[in-house]
């Protein structure tokens, strides 16, 4: 039997489960469950509702385009029968299946490796946004003025000096 | 259930049927519905033979029997043989001829077949190439108020096989109440009979101010037929205007020829919920929703009374020249025409009439055909089978009213006999409804870009929600190169077919870009067109034959699947890909291409040679029915003077044949016998027949 | 060889079969009679496959081929599909095609050179046509009928259509498609003469019900009195015939 895919959220759909909706314009779609029928029925598009794969994927938070998934299609020109090429067809969809969670995974490792640089950028911004919060400006100025003073006192000082001098 | 058939339509106003109008309108009197049937005026006797019959020449329903059964054939297919295979080459759908095979199989893959084809399955009469070019091209540019809501890129042949459906859909919708029963009703009309007893229908409407109530008031009754022979020689200006929803439409006509139109469209009405915004403002007192959709409708609401307001100030010199104005204006848009501080059009001009009959959005060809429904005569047969079936009616439909008021409900019933319903005709609507929705997906999806990403279990193009639509648009403009420089020149001289400019272009073209294949090969327009694809549509042969050589793949299909070979309207475009086929059979992948088969000097003098034979054989037959006619009258000439001859005669020429007879018991002399014609011989034997019929 | 036979008391062969000149399919039935009639007629020179379309019986109806081709409509499961490829001959191209009028045999008639098709058709569709049954394609409707494979049957040496067909249109459509047609009925005045019976280039099978004459009719036609005289023959002894008795 064939196990075909949900058409909102791209599950597996096993025989005997789901429903199937057939459009005058003979098209058929298949559901899970209720709930992704009743959202198609709500002319909810799959690529706009988060939780489907549809989305995942358009939104790029999962591998999309990639060449392993070409493998797995329906195809309307059969092969004939052949007991060789049927061995070799099992053994490649595991190693296929292999690199396919491979990439996805590398795809998803990609995404948090680019996150951690944008959060590490977004927190200097926000420190730098927020740095009166850890160093009050009113620090620096207080000792500002403590310098300026010790200036002038100098400053008198010199004079004093200079008209004693004169004196 | 006998309904009767409008069997011919003429349109007044209109300088072409000048002469069949007049004619039908000479000595005709009205005919009375409501009374007792009878006359009113008197009625003229049939003795003569007008013209008027000869004028049936359009049957509308064409349900002429189709007799060849089974047997009949056989004895037709006795004759089968290679002159009867070339009197096949002929689309009885189009209803053309060709001259050779290649021909007829090359037109039974054209759009104007398959159009042709839709309208015949809807019972409607085949249009030639030339009209059908017109509609696609009246199509392509066809107006933003007009396309429904359907998608921006579709294929215009798609649309006009919707069309169809459309039109069938329009005809059909009254007749779900019986025809006749919806004449008997309809007083908006007026009949006539005409001097050869059949009965005329027109609208009512169409007469001046004062004559248009006829039926209520006798005096104006006489006026009538004097003011239709009369209009029908000049062409009176009318005015149709028509508001609905935001939409707007009208046009100044003189006679069937317009003077001024103008539609336009704004956003008023409330979607989902309908009714314009000002009309619920109004109901519901001093809630006003004050969301940004409902300001924008009541400020557009504004804006678009202002503007008919403004038109219609303009064009107040003209209207005031109309002789009849129509006007379809529903609840608040009466307002617009009629009210204000100094109302565009007076309430009480007599020459204002609503549209009696229903119409559509209102769009330019909306107000086209309104024009064209309101001056339209329909001849409607004779008046006996008229007035009968309409009569029938009309009192078994007062029966069921008498009886609906007696009804004691107290008392046991016997079930009420009724008619049985009308059969729909061959096929229903529902069935052509579901039709529409096939021909409607016809776009090109990308299969590399846009299904690869989700494998069987989504397709990218699937629901599209209306916020959508305008991205998708954005992105396929990216995808060709906006031509610039002399591309582009030679884009706009393609267009205005001018032959020798377009020649020097694309031969400067070639030197800028000696060896650049994807250069020739780049699409230039949103739909993807080739300068191939141009080149042939426009019909520039010359210069199809040159961007084959520099080549330009004629494999490339456009955004609707087609090759460059599907877009040429014309024999000779087509021959020139077919020449090129010839003298290059190599070069491209002709199948891919769709074209037919290579076409060499030498065939091309065959086909010609061909027709040379068709048309000898073609006055050969002539000449031998004149011979056989002539024949014929010699023998009836014959007989006539037998006829004449004195009994006596008579006598001896029996006697003499008798004599033939003996010799032929005696078997001694040779009798001349009639042998039985052959074509009865095989019809008993079709076995026989069939071997015959199978030498080819 | 024209054979009548029957599916489980029906006449309708052509719905629970197709014969081409390289293979045959037949319906999966209660009895075995169906199949055994064609596998006596047929066996020593094509395969007889049993099959089921979508898990249907009528694959007469569904399905379209010839000689360099099959093609089956899109509600086709993967196994059937599977099955049709390991039984029939390898020369013969198999595909599956997305159609939304999937009763191809109603949509299209052909043989192994040109084909019929109805009108609404997707082009796509078309296009596979040609490419898996290495035919020409014209769009047409016979007496007025859209579903030609229903309404007509044609193979390589002639063919018969609905019994309405006015002569025009029969001598437009046996030009286009190079092969004599005639006008005929099957199963004792049945109309639907391409569901009624299925051919080939050297035999046919109709319904039980057929008549003598309608029988004798399709051998002519058909071209299968092979061990009769040729046409010249017959011809010129027809001659002969006319002249002695005059």
């Amino acid at each position: 039997m064939r196990i075909e895919k949900c058409y909102f959220c791209s599950s597996h759909l096993y025989p005997g489960h789901g429903i199937q909706f057939v459009r005058n314009d003979c098209k058929i779609f298949k559901f899970c469950r209720s709930k992704c029928h009743r959202a198609f029925q709500k002319k909810k598009n799959p690529r706009k509702v988060r939780w489907t794969k549809a989305f995942r994927k358009s939104a790029g938070k999962e591998l999309g385009v990639d060449p392993s998934f070409e493998f797995e299609k329906r195809r309307n020109a059969p092969q004939k029968y052949d007991r060789e090429a049927w061995v070799k067809t099992v053994e490649a969809m595991k190693r296929i299946e292999k690199i396919k969670h491979k990439r996805s995974s590398h795809h998803i490792m990609q995404r948090l490796k680019k996150a951690k640089v944008l959060d590490k950028e977004k927190d200097i911004k926000e420190v730098q946004r927020n740095l009166s919060l850890i160093r009050s400006p009113a620090a620096g100025l207080k000792k500002a003025q403590e310098e300026r003073m010790v200036e002038e006192i100098h400053e008198s000082d010199e004079e004093m000096m200079a008209e004693e001098i004169e004196l | 259930m006998a309904a009767f058939r409008v069997s011919q339509r003429f349109q007044i106003f209109n300088q072409v049927h000048l002469n069949e109008v007049t004619e039908l309108f000479s000595g005709s009197t009205l005919l009375d519905l409501d009374g007792n049937g009878e006359d009113i005026g008197e009625i003229p006797s049939v003795d003569e033979e007008t013209s008027f019959d000869s004028l049936q020449h359009i049957d509308s329903d064409k349900n002429a029997p189709l007799v060849p059964e089974e047997e009949a054939d056989v004895s037709g297919s006795d004759s089968f043989s290679e002159a009867k295979l070339d009197a096949g080459l002929m689309c009885t759908t189009c209803d053309v001829k060709f001259v050779a095979l290649s021909d007829q199989r090359q037109h039974f893959r054209l759009d104007w077949h398959r159009y042709n084809l839709k309208r015949k399955s809807h019972n409607q009469a085949p249009v030639n190439e030339e009209n059908f070019q017109e509609m696609m091209d009246g199509l392509s540019s066809i107006s933003g108020s007009d396309a429904e809501d359907s998608v921006s890129i579709s294929n215009p042949l798609s649309r006009l096989l919707e069309k169809v459906i459309v039109e069938d859909l329009d005809e059909k919708k009254p007749t779900a109440g019986s025809r006749t029963e919806r004449i008997t009703k309809n007083y908006s009309k007026i009949y006539c009979k005409t001097k050869t007893n059949q009965v005329i229908s027109f609208y009512a409407a169409v007469l001046p101010p004062g004559l248009g109530k006829w039926h209520r008031d006798s005096d104006s009754l006489e006026k009538v037929l004097p003011y239709m022979r009369e209009v029908v020689t000049r062409s009176p200006k009318v005015g149709i205007f028509m508001i609905s929803g935001g939409h707007f439409a009208a046009g100044l006509f003189e006679g069937t020829t317009e003077i001024l139109h103008k539609t336009f469209h704004s956003y008023t009405v409330r979607a989902k919920q309908g009714g314009a915004q000002g009309s619920r403002d109004a109901k519901n007192g001093s809630s006003h929703p004050k969301s940004a959709g409902a300001s924008l409708r009541r400020y557009n609401e504004q804006a678009f009374n202002q503007h008919v307001q403004d038109l219609l100030a303009a064009w107040k010199e003209k209207i005031d020249q109309c002789e009849l104005i129509f006007y379809r204006a529903v609840s608040f848009n009466r307002n617009i025409l009629f009210g204000g501080q100094n109302p565009p059009l007076d309430k009480s001009d007599a020459r204002l009439k609503t549209i009696p009959f229903q119409t559509k959005r209102p769009t330019f060809s909306e107000v086209k055909r309104v024009l064209a429904v309101l001056t339209t005569i329909e001849l409607l047969g004779d008046v006996e089978t008229f007035k009968s079936t309409v009569l029938k009616q009309k009192r078994s439909r007062s029966d069921a009213v008498k009886t609906k008021k007696i009804i004691d409900r107290a008392k046991s019933r016997s079930p009420i006999v009724r008619d049985e319903p009308p059969i729909p005709p061959s096929s229903p609507e529902t069935h052509s409804e579901g039709e529409c929705e096939l021909i409607e997906v016809e776009t090109v999806i990308d299969f590399q870009s846009e299904l690869q990403e989700y494998g069987d279990s989504f397709s990218a193009q699937e629901p599209k929600k209306k916020g959508s639509k305008k991205k998708k648009a954005k992105t396929k403009n990216d995808e060709f190169v906006k031509p610039t420089g002399i591309l582009e020149l030679t884009l706009k001289a393609m267009q205005e077919k001018n032959l020798s400019l377009t020649d020097e272009l694309i031969t400067k073209l070639k030197n800028e870009f000696p060896s650049g294949e994807s250069f020739w090969n780049q699409p230039v327009d949103i739909q993807s067109l080739t300068l191939l694809h141009y080149a042939t549509k426009y019909d520039l042969q010359e210069i199809v034959w040159t961007l084959l050589d520099y080549g330009c793949d004629p494999t490339l299909k456009d955004k609707l699947g087609k090759c460059s070979y599907n877009w040429a309207s014309t024999k000779d475009c087509r021959r020139v890909y077919m020449r090129f086929q010839a003298e290059f059979p190599d070069k491209y992948d002709y199948a891919k291409a769709q074209v037919p088969g290579p076409l060499t000097k030498e065939m091309e003098d065959q086909k010609a040679e061909k027709q040379k034979a068709l048309n000898k054989i073609k006055r050969e037959k002539e000449k031998m029915k004149k011979q056989e006619k002539k024949e014929k009258q010699q023998e009836i000439d014959e007989k006539n003077r037998y006829l004449n001859l004195s009994d006596r005669e008579k006598r001896a020429l029996a006697a003499e044949r008798r004599i033939l007879g003996q010799a032929v018991k005696t078997g001694d002399q040779k009798p001349i016998l009639q042998l039985n014609p052959p074509n009865e011989y095989f019809l008993l034997n079709p076995l026989l027949n069939c071997d015959h019929f199978l030498q080819i | 060889m024209a054979v009548r036979t029957q599916f489980e008391n029906n006449n309708e062969i052509g719905v629970f079969s197709k014969l081409t000149n390289s293979y045959c399919l037949v319906a999966i039935g209660g009895s075995a009679n169906f199949y055994s009639i064609f596998e006596s007629e047929l066996s020593e020179t094509i395969p007889v496959v049993h099959s089921s379309i979508a898990g249907c019986r009528i694959v007469g109806r569904l399905t379209v081929g010839n000689r360099h081709g099959l093609i089956v409509p899109n509600s086709t499961t993967d196994q059937e599909l599977q099955h049709l490829r390991n039984s029939i001959p390898d020369s013969v191209k198999i595909q599956r095609v997305e159609e939304k009028l999937s009763a191809l045999g109603n949509v299209v008639a052909c043989n192994d050179y040109v084909a019929l098709v109805h009108p609404d058709l997707d082009r796509e569709t078309e296009e596979i046509l040609q490419d898996t049954l290495g035919v020409e394609v014209f769009r047409q409707s016979v007496a007025g009928n859209a579903l030609v494979g229903s309404y007509c049957l044609f193979t390589n040496q002639g063919g018969i259509v609905h019994p309405k067909t006015p002569t025009s249109e029969q001598d437009e459509l046996s030009s286009l498609l190079q092969v004599p047609l005639v006008a005929g009925s099957i199963n004792r005045g049945s109309e639907v003469v391409g569901a009624g019976m299925v051919a080939n280039d050297w035999s046919i099978f109709c319904g039980m019900d057929t008549t003598a004459t309608e029988l004798s009719l399709l051998e002519a036609v058909f071209r299968l009195n092979a061990g009769a005289p040729l046409p010249q023959q017959t011809a010129n002894m027809r001659q002969s015939l006319i002249e002695s008795m005059s």
